[in-house]
């Protein structure tokens, strides 16, 4: 990467790590995200899936942290592919336009359960001397 | 980020998301190839419910084997800070000072929820 780009960027949590048995607890709650810029990227881990079980994960926005004026999010390279087998990695890229200020994952697992899940953000914050509008 | 570098950024694993119970399992990930990334590395260490503390490093090598490793020590000079759990945080790293090939060390006090990625920019083949 670009070192002024790999330096700049912060990780966001938006959703620890975690263990789930069904979609409610691989749903996180609303993470106020302001003050960035440019894209999002957003990165799962997925540590164990079970026999028969995926997960599907999905970015939402909000104005407010109580979730009103939910959208959901489109990434910028395709729908999150569906987590089946044990070790799943994947990313995507979001325009942080659609962000509203109030980002959160919803994983949605069809059987279950899963095991050590996460879902990590980067972002690059908005330099107030320097506004650049990517 | 920029789009292009959010676009073109490799995510690989360093340590794939894993309730260890100790040092030795949280150091069991495999060795990484990063002949293939130009730049900066940026590595995020995400740990999850901790009963202890932990710290996380990075070793290099030559080798896919890991012999002759040696530490790789980030551009701040430090390693990742020692956090009780639910923390994640991101260290960057020039990709020319790994030899080749790069490890994932835990050092756990207690059980704790680990993972944690490498991200970097392919070279362009032409």
């Amino acid at each position: 990467m670009f070192p002024s780009e790999a330096m700049a960027v912060q990780p966001i949590k938006i959703l620890g790590p975690r263990s789930a048995d069904n979609t409610e607890q691989a749903t996180g709650n609303y993470v106020e995200v302001k003050g960035y810029i440019g894209v999002l990227v957003a990165i799962q881990f997925v540590g164990g899936v079970a026999d028969n079980t995926s997960l599907v994960g999905a970015l939402y926005t909000a104005n407010a942290s109580n979730g009103l004026g939910e959208t959901l999010m489109t990434p910028m390279d395709g729908n999150w592919g569906a987590a089946t087998s044990n070790q799943n990695l994947q990313k995507r890229t979001y325009d942080l336009k659609q962000n509203k200020g109030w980002i959160k994952y919803v994983g949605t697992i069809t059987g279950g359960p899963v095991s050590a899940m996460t879902l990590l953000g980067l972002a690059r914050p908005q330099v107030s001397s320097n506004n650049v509008d990517f | 980020m920029i789009p292009s570098e959010a676009k073109a950024a490799n995510v690989q694993s360093l340590f794939l998301a894993k309730n260890c119970a100790n040092t030795a399992e949280a150091s069991a990930g495999g060795w990484l190839d990063t002949r293939g990334f130009v730049g900066t590395l940026l590595v995020i260490q995400s740990i999850g419910v901790a009963a202890g503390n932990m710290t996380g490093s990075l070793l290099t090598s030559a080798n896919s084997n890991g012999a002759g490793n040696a530490a790789l020590t980030f551009d701040d000079g430090n390693n990742f800070a020692a956090t009780a759990g639910n923390a994640v945080e991101a260290k960057t790293v020039d990709v020319n000072k790994s030899k080749g090939y790069v490890h994932y060390v835990g050092t756990l006090s207690a059980a704790a929820a680990v993972a944690a990625v490498l991200i970097g920019r392919p070279k362009e083949s032409a």
